[in-house]
Order: C-alpha cells, then sequence, then structure tokens
C-alpha cells in the first residue's frame, strides 16, 4: 500500500479509467472508482473517532463497511478527482480538561481541535459530497431546551498548550484567545466555537488552521464579545484551503452569549 | 344597435371590473402574505391574505351589480333578510369562522408543523377560514372543524428543534443496575446522532413480576428521532447480549394446574 506520509489528503487526483484510488484519514474510509462515464464514491468510518491516519493508496485496497457514497454520472467523466479541506457546518462546543478559572485582567490563549470536513469536487467547483471525517456527537448549546442552538460537541478538550491539542491529518486546530476585562475572576466551563465562520488553512507541514477566535468578557454587564482574529490569514507558508461557510460582516460573531462563561462563585 | 353597443360596454366594464379585481387580488395577497409572513407566521399570513383576497371579490362583485343598475340600497336591505336567515342556518359555520381567529391568535401551530389532535397525527397542511387540513403519515387528508380545535388539546411535535426519546426497558431481576446504568450510557455516548447535552438519563421506574422497569431517556434532534429510536434499541439489545444482561420476562408460576386437569378428567 503506497503510504503517503505527509498529512496531505486533500488535493486534485487523476485516474485512470477502471481504476480506484482510497483514502484513509482518520476514521474515514473513502473510495473513489472511475468509469467510463461515472464516478463511483463510497464511504465508511472505523469504530475509533480520534483514529491518527492519512493513506491514500491506488492498490492493495482494504475492504471496509460501506455506509454512503454516490454514483455521479457525466457525458464524459472527468480524468481527475478534487477532494478539498472544509470545516464544520454548525458550531462546535469544547470544554476545557477541568473548568478553567481566568483571574481579572489576565488573558489566555486555548488551542481546540475540531474534525475537518471531506468534500468531493468535480469541474464545476460545487461539492457533491460534504461528509465529516469524524462525525462529532450531536448537542445543544442554551439556556434550556427551547433557546438556544443545535451544535456538535468537540470529542477533544481545549488544551492550553497547542502540542496537546491533537493536530492530526483529520483535525483542525483553532486558537481561542480569551480575555477577561470583566474586574471578576472567570470560570469557562464551556466554548461555543463558531466554526462555520472561519476559514481553513495549512500551515508549512499541511496541518490544518482554522482563524483565531477572539473573546473578551466585558466589564459592564458580563457579556461577551466574540470576533474573529485574522492576523492568521497574513501568514507567509499558510494556504488557505476553505473560505468561511457563513461569513460574518466585519468579523463580529452575532447571538455570542454569556453562557459561554460561569461567573466565579456565582 | 344601440342595446347591442351597451351591452358591449356593459361587458367591456365588467371585464375591466373582475381583470382589475384578478390582478389586485393576486398582487396584493401576496405582498401581504409576504409582508405578515416573517412577523405573524405562515397560517397568519395566508389567513389574511386569503380574507384580504375575499374582500376585492367582493367589491368587484358590488360594483358589477352597480354596472347593472341593480339599486345597492335594495341588495343590502334584502341581505340583511338573508342574513338572518342564513345566520340561523350558518351557525355552525360562524362558529367556526370566530374559532378560527381565536386559534390564530394562539399562535400553537402553523403551516408545516406536525400536531396532534386527540387521536390524530399529522403535518399542518392549510389553515383557512373553517378548518384546518393535516396530512396523516399514511398520506390521509383529515379536514378538523376550528371548533373542534378550539375545545381540544394540540400537540405541536415540531415547536422545537429537539425533542426527548423515552425507551421503557424491562431488565431481569438478576442483573446489576449499576451495571445496567453504565452500560446504557455507553449506548448513548456511542451514538452521534444522541445529544451530549442535554444528557441522556436513566430513570428507575418499579419493580414488578416479569423484571425492573427503567426507563432510558435520550435528547435528539427532531428529525433523527425514530432513526435514533431503532438504533438504539438495537445497540441496547446487543451490548445487554455482550454484558450478560438479561431482558425483564414474566415470570408465573402455575399451582395444581396438572391435578386440577386430571381431576376434570
Amino acid at each position: 500500500m503506497a503510504d503517503i506520509e505527509s498529512p496531505r489528503w486533500w488535493g486534485l487526483f487523476p485516474q485512470e479509467v477502471r481504476t480506484q484510488r482510497y483514502w484513509g484519514v482518520g476514521p474515514l474510509n473513502f473510495i473513489a472508482e472511475r468509469r467510463a462515464g461515472e464516478w463511483l464514491l463510497s464511504y465508511g468510518r472505523e469504530a475509533d473517532p480520534l483514529l491518527k491516519r492519512c493513506i491514500v493508496a491506488a492498490a492493495e485496497i482494504p475492504e471496509f463497511v460501506d455506509i454512503g457514497g454516490g454514483r455521479i454520472a457525466f457525458r464524459q467523466a472527468p480524468d481527475a478527482l478534487e477532494l478539498r479541506a472544509g470545516l464544520a457546518d454548525r458550531p462546535v462546543v469544547v470544554r476545557p480538561d477541568q473548568a478553567l478559572t481566568i483571574p481579572a485582567g489576565e488573558r489566555i490563549t486555548l488551542y481546540v481541535s475540531t474534525a475537518a470536513w471531506l468534500q468531493v469536487v468535480f469541474a464545476d467547483g460545487l461539492p457533491v459530497l460534504d461528509l465529516p471525517i469524524s462525525r462529532p456527537p450531536d448537542t445543544w448549546f442554551g439556556p434550556d431546551t427551547r433557546h438556544g442552538e443545535l451544535c456538535y460537541a468537540s470529542r477533544s478538550r481545549a488544551k492550553i498548550d497547542a502540542q496537546d491539542a491533537g493536530h492530526w491529518a483529520s483535525r483542525a486546530i483553532t486558537p481561542v484567545r480569551v480575555r477577561n476585562s470583566s474586574g471578576r475572576p472567570l470560570l469557562i466551563d464551556q466554548i461555543k466555537l463558531p466554526i462555520p465562520s472561519l476559514e481553513l488553512y495549512a500551515d508549512g507541514n499541511d496541518y490544518l488552521w482554522t482563524d483565531a477566535v477572539l473573546m473578551e468578557c466585558t466589564q459592564d454587564s458580563g457579556t461577551v464579545n466574540v470576533r474573529i482574529d485574522s492576523r492568521e490569514r497574513s501568514r507567509e507558508d499558510w494556504t488557505r484551503l476553505a473560505k468561511a461557510r457563513v461569513p460574518v460582516v466585519d468579523r463580529r460573531i452575532p447571538n455570542a452569549f454569556a453562557l459561554l462563561f460561569g461567573q466565579e462563585g456565582a | 344597435m344601440d342595446k347591442i353597443e351597451i351591452w358591449v360596454m356593459h361587458l367591456a366594464k365588467l371585464t375591466m371590473i373582475f381583470g382589475f379585481a384578478l390582478i389586485a387580488a393576486r398582487l396584493l395577497s401576496r405582498a401581504l402574505a409576504k409582508a405578515l409572513g416573517a412577523r405573524m407566521g405562515k397560517a397568519h399570513a395566508v389567513l389574511f391574505s386569503r380574507m384580504l383576497g375575499g374582500s376585492i371579490w367582493a367589491l368587484a362583485f358590488v360594483l358589477a351589480l352597480h354596472e347593472f343598475g341593480v339599486q345597492l340600497s335594495v341588495v343590502l336591505g334584502a341581505a340583511g333578510i338573508v342574513t338572518v336567515a342564513l345566520g340561523f342556518a350558518a351557525q355552525t359555520s360562524a362558529s367556526n369562522l370566530i374559532s378560527g381567529i381565536f386559534l390564530l391568535g394562539d399562535q400553537a401551530f402553523s403551516v408545516g408543523d406536525i400536531i396532534r389532535i386527540d387521536s390524530t397525527q399529522g403535518e399542518v397542511v392549510a389553515v383557512d377560514q373553517l378548518s384546518i387540513k393535516l396530512r396523516t403519515p399514511d398520506n390521509l387528508m383529515v379536514r378538523i372543524p376550528n371548533e373542534t380545535l378550539i375545545k381540544a388539546s394540540i400537540t405541536n411535535l415540531t415547536r422545537w428543534p429537539i425533542r426527548r426519546l423515552d425507551m421503557p426497558l424491562l431488565v431481569s431481576l438478576d442483573a446489576d443496575f449499576e451495571q445496567v446504568r453504565e452500560v446504557l450510557f455507553d449506548v448513548a455516548a456511542a451514538n452521534p446522532l444522541i445529544l451530549v447535552e442535554p444528557k441522556p438519563l436513566v430513570m428507575f421506574l418499579e419493580v414488578n413480576e416479569s423484571g425492573a422497569k427503567f426507563q432510558f431517556s435520550m435528547w435528539v434532534e427532531r428529525k433523527n428521532l425514530v432513526e435514533v429510536g431503532v438504533q438504539t434499541i438495537t445497540a441496547v439489545k446487543r451490548a445487554f447480549a455482550e454484558t450478560g444482561i438479561d431482558f425483564g420476562a414474566p415470570r408465573r408460576m402455575q399451582v395444581g394446574g396438572l391435578d386440577k386437569a386430571k381431576s376434570s378428567d
């Protein structure tokens, strides 16, 4: 099996008629087969959602339980298939290892890894498949079951050290910069990340990063201002892989509410 | 010739009146539905736009009568008498109409919602002046008069995006109940369609002759309710088999049955 050492699994992959190519990225197994007038796509997942691997192979394709896919017909099938990396289509809720207290006036950076999405694109540029490499569990983020938003729950925890966050081919890291300007200690219990509003990048080693998120708890009412920090966009060795699914005006995230934080001693 | 000209004139005017009414009713109704749709919901928007359309057609009809020289005062006088007569005959319709207005104020459901009224469940496909129309899961159309609705208790199954799925489970009395809880929580954690928050619940209900009755409750996105139900019971059965937990079964002992049978021979 011709494994690719680098974590790069996206790009344009030319393929001969009547041949198959296999991708094993994280828990996802994906096969693309080119035929005379069509492409056959199929995918399945391994049981371990945090599996670390990145395999692209054209021979010795392993067997797996097929749970979905598609049959894309053309008058003349394109000779290459493009895989794109993307981000989640809903906000992601993440928790620190333990509830985290930030003293007044302090600022910290947390690193959060979230599952990347795999998109299959042909010549028209529109994805025919858009699926999570590892399906994150659903969760509800809101004060009660009537008010809130359906989100994904991150399978990993927010970390202070970027090395601990879990940087694999199938997951993207989001730096979360938190500033406590409230004059009181803050207890961070859980954070809702506006992942659909972030752009996705690959660094010089083909690891995935997103825009950073700035969260500032203000002095007046304990509300949280959430903004996207686009400083990463100007890094020279970074390549943009995907635009935001839901672009935001002025980089400010609406509907970011204070439930992100609990007041210490409250 | 003159008569023909007069009739042609009348015809032209009638065409203009009804043509204008047709265009005005369509355009204004659509505009009103669009304007109200965002603020008041689809059901209100549809009803008020229909009322506006109906009023425009009624005005066109009155103008048409006037065109033929019919005295409106005479028509209105006659209409008064007819109204009294109709009032007795159309009590139910009037009741439905008024009930419909109260229902709109309630905002208990709108077009597209899935509701349950007594034993009838279905998707609301129309909210009209006199009744609502439901499409049942087996694709039948059910008309329910507004008067019935105002007295009935209505359950809206699609009001909020998430729902709780309750699954009663009967477990053998020999089972380790703490292990049962752990297995059920593991089943919930393994299914990404079961919400992490609000957390799943395992409630103890009762012990009876057949075993211990638990309720396994989990929150899911509304559209996944049926799928998660099937997935969960399949996963629970598999997990119970792997961990040696038995489901409960009726335990009844028949005493003296054979002797009785013999004595009756």
